[in-house]
């Protein structure tokens, strides 16, 4: 009974099954998908500037001293921070899939948690620069070492990819409560949630490069 | 109040589209508890002897696997056109090539501590 047969997309089609389009895909979710790879190579080229100097440099000097990224670090937290970006992709998954039943409240619901978890991420990165900055024995700073500073670009550059999420989920749910939300931006809805799927992704290489790499 | 526009803006699906979308529920479960337990994995992995290389085969593993089920099932690649893994799959292997290549381009440099004392150092905790 899927006949709402719009002469655009219907929302079966916005789903995962021919659009009216010559690549028989939304153009939105082809643009957003091109998006993607060339964000790979983005990243790609932080991940390996951090990585290389690492090789180079694989000494951390603070005020003269060699120390180890493990004091640094905190992977209990950044381990939990790990977890909240994960549960966040599950909320973002279930809100699509709330989108495709066409199911607006549970969607809002879904929507929320998102946020929810995208922001307790950010807090918990906020918390994390803030501790290393300021840590008495051993500040770490954007400036004083490459470790640092290929450290905070690479973190950061993640950190601002997840907060434009959160503002772009937020626009979301706010419109939501549109009188024009409609049918055609269940398709715009997935577009974003493949952007959220793909900064949690980033994450998950970012973890281990970067963090637990440290304690081998 | 808020409800009304959605339901007029919002035509019932199919049922086809309800049973998909209720099974696709229960994966995300599934793969979100995996995601979990190979994140675990990794961390029980550091505090483990194992070798050095051994440790980061492994992570890297974990990480490729966790990478593919994200990918696969949350972002809907196992559903999608072939078309959208292919593009993504090219950006990948720029990505990943342009790691590896840097990487490999420069040398190592020597670690105070390493030319200080002998190799054996460096405990986790």
């Amino acid at each position: 009974m899927s006949e709402a047969t719009a002469p655009s997309l219907s929302p079966d089609d916005t789903d995962h099954h021919e659009a009216a389009t010559n690549t028989g895909i939304p153009n939105k979710k082809l643009a957003m998908w091109a998006f993607l790879a060339s964000d790979c190579m983005f990243f790609g080229t932080l991940i390996s500037t951090h990585l290389i100097y690492r090789r180079v440099n694989p000494d951390i000097v603070i005020d003269g001293n060699v120390v180890p990224a493990t004091t640094i670090f905190d992977i209990e937290l950044t381990s939990a921070s790990t977890f909240i970006l994960l549960m966040s992709s599950l909320t973002m998954a279930l809100t699509v899939s709330a989108m495709h039943k066409h199911n607006v409240k549970a969607a809002r619901i879904f929507l929320l948690g998102t946020i929810f978890f995208g922001g307790l991420f950010i807090g918990a990165q906020i918390f994390e620069f803030h501790h290393f900055v300021h840590n008495e024995a051993h500040p770490l700073t954007l400036t004083n070492t490459i470790f640092g500073s290929t450290f905070y670009v690479l973190t950061g550059t993640h950190g601002v990819h997840v907060l434009l999420g959160i503002v772009w989920l937020i626009s979301w749910y706010v419109f939501s409560f549109s009188p024009k939300f409609c049918e055609e931006h269940v398709i715009d809805i997935e577009v974003t949630g493949l952007y959220w799927h793909f900064v949690d992704i980033v994450w998950i290489l970012i973890f281990p490069l970067v963090y637990i790499i440290e304690y081998i | 109040m808020s409800e009304s526009p959605a339901k007029s803006n919002f035509t019932p699906v199919s049922e086809a589209t309800l049973t998909g979308e209720s099974k696709r529920f229960f994966t995300f479960f599934n793969v979100i508890l995996t995601l979990i337990g190979l994140t675990f994995i990794e961390l029980i992995m550091i505090i483990l002897p194992f070798h050095q290389y051994v440790l980061l085969a492994g992570l890297l593993v974990l990480s490729v696997i966790k990478f593919v089920l994200v990918i696969w099932y949350f972002m809907h690649l196992r559903w999608d056109q072939v078309l959208l893994s292919a593009l993504f799959i090219l950006g990948i292997i720029l990505a990943t090539g342009t790691v590896i290549v840097l990487y490999f381009l420069f040398p190592a440099g020597e670690s105070a501590a390493s030319s200080a004392a002998p190799p054996a150092q460096q405990t986790a905790n």
